[in-house]
């Protein structure tokens, strides 16, 4: 058996903290390999903190509207419209430039006089939304092109290997701007298909990351393959599909959540740096990268324009980070021993 | 005049538009009010223009020789005289070439330069002749006589030389702006070599005579561009250092978009000259700079002159520690053009409909402020005669334009009359499936587009937004017809001579568009227009003339045809020891007036 309920026997050096079973009235109770995950997941604070940040971050990007509007200050897109006004409600001052941090505008304005903590708050939907989707397609393709280039080997191995390795040296931020320069008028590319914005975005973000995962899974399907039960299951009858999908794919669940949790972060800032280059999402929407590249030609005298959103990205890349670290120190609690 | 290049800088008078003329000041009463009118709405706006530099010409305290460096975020569209109309291609233009007649940094009335006196106007004004002086030399050594004056003209008019205003300046009879070669033009004579005449379809001297200021009436050897004007485009302007030179200043070297040197020209004769003093022996010009780095380099520096303006940031650093090596002028006007020819804006309402919801107190501030400017409320600026006819600041008072942070109920009213009664766009869009907005991608291009956006998609809009090059931008989308864009809010104009004529035909007759390198960025073409700016030209009698520019200004705001957003006035700024010597007509430097020290 592959997976389930487990009685884990430990030596005796990792009783303590770690044990799966308890003593509890006398009697011994077992433990699942999930709850024993979480409990070692659990004790790591700093992952605890992390993952902590991560919901609250989910939680506020997809309620952005509701809180933009409780904390009182004016929407992501419009301009300050009171200019040139009374101080307290002008965000700009005689020259056009940005003011800082206040009562009216917590995180200061940018040089359209739009709220930054409004920016920074939509810039997360755009952050999340893009990172997410974009990793999710690529552990789908990743996992399915791993699985079988590991699995089957041979020429088709081969095939997929120098498939992943091409793909891995492409120039993909270059591919990037060409494509935002070339299909940015009218109906885009290809019939429509292509055209700047979210969807291209979370499209080259994937298929520029999938190669990353395919690898590993191809590495640790090599090394599956060749256990017993696979030999058993096979010996059994079993299909090629059915090895892969219900004796090879349960083991892939712990590889699979840690290099998600970690290529995560590295979408987040892929996002931003297309964003910057200004390939991404298109204005007025709010995006962390463009925010900081819009900020980067102010920074001498609107400081918080680039330190604020700069603040959000290396947070939320920190915070992914510390939770893959978490979650491969829960789900392989061997290894580093 | 030209298109501003104000796109470059932010705060100032970055347009590109085509070169414009003189800065207006002179002979009105109107105009000089206009002037005050600007300025002191700088001071009543908490802006002081006391301790700026003094950019005037001062004989007594400039010095021959050294060598003058300038910086620009921007580099060259045209320096072949024939097809220059940028403002900061004239700085090149007009220290390397010699048109008939020229403005001075302490004249707003045409002087004689290559020509040897005032131009003669006969028949009613139908009939221009001029004289040019004796003498005058060639950078090859050969003599400039009126053939060679006339083949400027007969270039003018060859399509491949891409003119953006022989048509509308220079009626002469027999020229065919059409023409795809250096053809003969009949209504042109020379009856000596010093002698030009110039018969014209209408009688139009008066203007002409302001018009033969422009660089395309320098002097060029007959018969020397032949071969190269036959491409299309004529690439006389590819390669500028084998051009031949008429001015204090040749062209030693030029790489494209990034640097450029300017040398003594050995034939110039300064005696003969008489105008420029051509202080500094050498000039050297590095563009393409990152406009902030460029002008904070120049505030640092003893002896640097950026010729874009400031971006804001910088304009504000300058302005509160470094005054004196800052300067403002009046400039020209800001505006962003609505496509009167493809949906949605080919709908009078709907194009009052969003000049009503823009923000162009917003506008002001992302170019600068007040420092820079105030709003704007119709075509005809301050500095241009008849200004004050044309109702002033306040101007002609339609709705839709009256309240300069935008108003969504007047929005909404002509929404409602375009047939809209949700106050939102549903119909249809052009090629390109949504309002196209193109602009410079240099400050305050992107911002400035993000503003007119915001004011459409508050009416329901869909809108594009492409940031592309300065040269891209005139070259590829507004200044090409075919292009079909939607909205090119980054537009500016400049007068090429102080008259409302300059000021309106070029960018609203439809009498001056061309398929290429057009300045009528709106496509507008409406008859009445067109023939209301051209009886205005006829008027010779100041006073009348002026009122009946005004009324073509208002015919040109009842058509909506752009919003107008800023008129401007030009900061620019200097090095700490450098004497830079600003052109009002051109608002920007004069090379041939400015010295090292």
């Amino acid at each position: 058996m592959s997976f389930g309920t487990e009685l884990e026997l430990l030596p005796p050096e990792e009783t303590s903290a770690d044990a799966s079973f308890e003593l509890e009235g006398g009697e011994i109770v077992a433990r699942s390999p999930m709850q024993l995950f979480w409990r070692r997941f659990r004790s790591d604070r700093v992952a605890m903190v992390s993952l902590t940040f991560i919901v609250i971050l989910i939680i506020v990007a997809i309620f952005a509207g509701p809180i933009v509007s409780l904390i009182g200050v004016t929407g992501p897109n419009t301009p300050n419209n009171n200019c040139p006004g009374p101080a307290s409600q002008c965000a700009l001052n005689l020259f056009g430039q940005p003011t800082g941090p206040s009562s009216l505008h917590p995180f200061g304005t940018d040089e359209l006089g739009r709220d930054v903590l409004a920016r920074v708050i939509y810039g997360a939907q755009v952050s999340l939304e893009v990172a997410f989707i974009s990793t999710g397609f690529a552990v789908l393709i990743g996992v399915t092109l791993g699985t079988i280039a590991g699995f089957f080997r041979g020429w088709v191995d081969s095939l997929l290997s120098r498939f992943m390795d091409v793909v891995l040296a492409f120039p993909v931020l270059l591919f990037a701007i060409g494509l935002a320069s070339a299909c940015a008028l009218g109906k885009g590319c290809l019939g429509g298909l292509i055209t700047p914005g979210r969807e291209t975005l979370i499209v080259v973000i994937a298929l520029a990351s999938w190669p990353y995962l395919g690898r590993i899974i191809r590495g640790q399907v090599l090394s599956i393959r060749e256990k017993e039960y696979i030999e058993a299951a096979r010996s059994l009858g079993a299909s090629n599909s059915r090895i892969m999908r219900r004796e090879i794919l349960p083991n892939l669940v712990a590889p699979i959540i840690v290099y998600t949790s970690l290529i995560l972060p590295t979408n987040i800032l892929f996002e931003a740096a297309l964003s910057f280059l200004g390939v991404g999402v298109q204005p007025p929407t709010a995006s962390w990268g463009q925010m900081i590249a819009d900020a980067s030609s102010i920074f001498n005298t609107a400081w918080w324009y680039l330190v604020f959103p700069g603040a959000a990205l290396v947070l939320t890349v920190l915070a992914f980070n510390l939770v893959g670290d978490g979650l491969q120190d829960a789900l392989n609690p061997r290894a580093g021993r | 005049m030209r298109l501003l290049r104000l796109t470059l800088i932010a705060a100032v008078c970055a347009v590109t538009v085509a070169a414009c003329g003189s800065s207006g000041s002179s002979s009105s009463s109107a105009t000089s009010s206009s002037s005050a009118s600007s300025s002191s709405s700088s001071s009543s706006s908490g802006i002081s223009l006391v301790g700026l530099a003094n950019t005037k010409p001062d004989p007594s305290a400039q010095h021959f020789g050294g060598t003058l460096n300038i910086i620009s975020g921007e580099g060259w569209e045209h320096l072949d005289p024939g097809a220059s109309y940028f403002q900061i291609d004239y700085l090149v233009v007009y220290a390397t070439q010699t048109p008939l007649y020229t403005f001075t940094p302490t004249s707003d009335t045409p002087q004689p330069l290559l020509a040897s006196g005032p131009p003669a106007i006969s028949d009613g004004g139908k009939t221009v002749t001029v004289h040019i002086k004796s003498g005058w030399k060639f950078s090859n050594g050969g003599t400039v006589t009126s053939k060679d004056v006339e083949w400027a003209f007969m270039r003018m008019f060859n399509s491949n030389v891409q003119n953006g205003y022989a048509a509308g300046y220079f009626p002469i009879v027999g020229a065919n702006p059409a023409a795809t070669t250096d053809a003969p033009i009949s209504g042109i004579s020379t009856p000596n070599t010093t002698t030009i005449v110039f018969h014209l379809t209408k009688p139009f001297g008066p203007t002409m005579a302001d018009a033969l200021t422009l660089p395309g009436t320098s002097a060029i050897p007959y018969g020397s561009t032949t071969k190269a004007d036959k491409s299309s485009p004529s690439t006389w302007d590819s390669n500028p250092t084998s051009q031949v030179f008429t001015g204090p200043y040749m062209i030693q070297s030029y790489k494209a978009g990034q640097s450029l040197t300017l040398v003594r020209n050995p034939a110039w004769n300064r005696t003969l000259d008489g105008i420029r003093p051509a202080y500094a022996d050498k000039i050297v010009w590095n563009a393409g700079a990152d406009p902030t780095v460029a002008a904070r380099q120049t505030l640092d520096s003893t002896n640097l002159l950026m010729a874009d303006g400031p971006p804001a940031a910088v304009l504000q650093q300058a302005y509160t520690s470094k005054k004196s090596q800052l300067s403002v002028a009046p400039l020209g006007i800001y505006y962003a053009s609505l496509n009167t020819t493809v949906p949605p804006f080919n709908n009078l309402d709907l194009r009052k409909a969003a000049i009503a919801a823009q923000n162009r107190s917003a506008y002001l501030l992302a170019r600068g402020g007040p420092l820079v400017g105030h709003v704007a409320t119709h075509f005809i600026y301050p500095e241009v005669p008849g200004f004050q006819q044309a109702g002033g600041d306040a101007g002609f008072n339609q709705d839709y334009i009256s309240h300069p942070t935008g108003d969504m109920t007047v929005a909404c009213k002509y929404m409602k009359l375009a047939g809209y009664p949700n106050c939102k766009y549903t119909g249809g869009y052009g090629q390109y499936g949504s309002v196209l907005i193109v602009g410079s991608n240099i400050a305050p291009g992107p911002q400035e587009m993000q503003i007119v956006q915001s004011g459409l998609n508050a009416l329901g809009f869909k809108t594009t937004i492409k940031a592309v090059p300065q040269q891209t931008m005139y070259s590829k989308f507004c200044g090409y017809v075919k292009a079909h864009v939607n909205v090119c809010p980054t537009a500016g104009w400049i007068e090429d001579f102080p008259d409302p004529y300059a000021a309106l035909f070029v960018p609203f007759s439809g009498e001056a568009i061309v398929p290429i390198n057009n300045s009528n960025w709106p496509v507008l073409n409406d008859p009445a227009v067109n023939k209301a700016i051209d009886n205005a030209a006829a008027i010779s009698n100041l006073n009348a003339r002026y009122q009946a520019f005004a009324q073509a200004d208002k015919m040109i705001v009842d058509d909506a045809p752009a919003i107008p957003e800023v008129w401007a006035d030009n900061a620019l700024v200097e090095g700490s020891k450098v004497k830079g010597v600003l052109d009002p007509w051109n608002d920007d430097w004069n090379l041939s007036f400015s010295s090292p020290s």
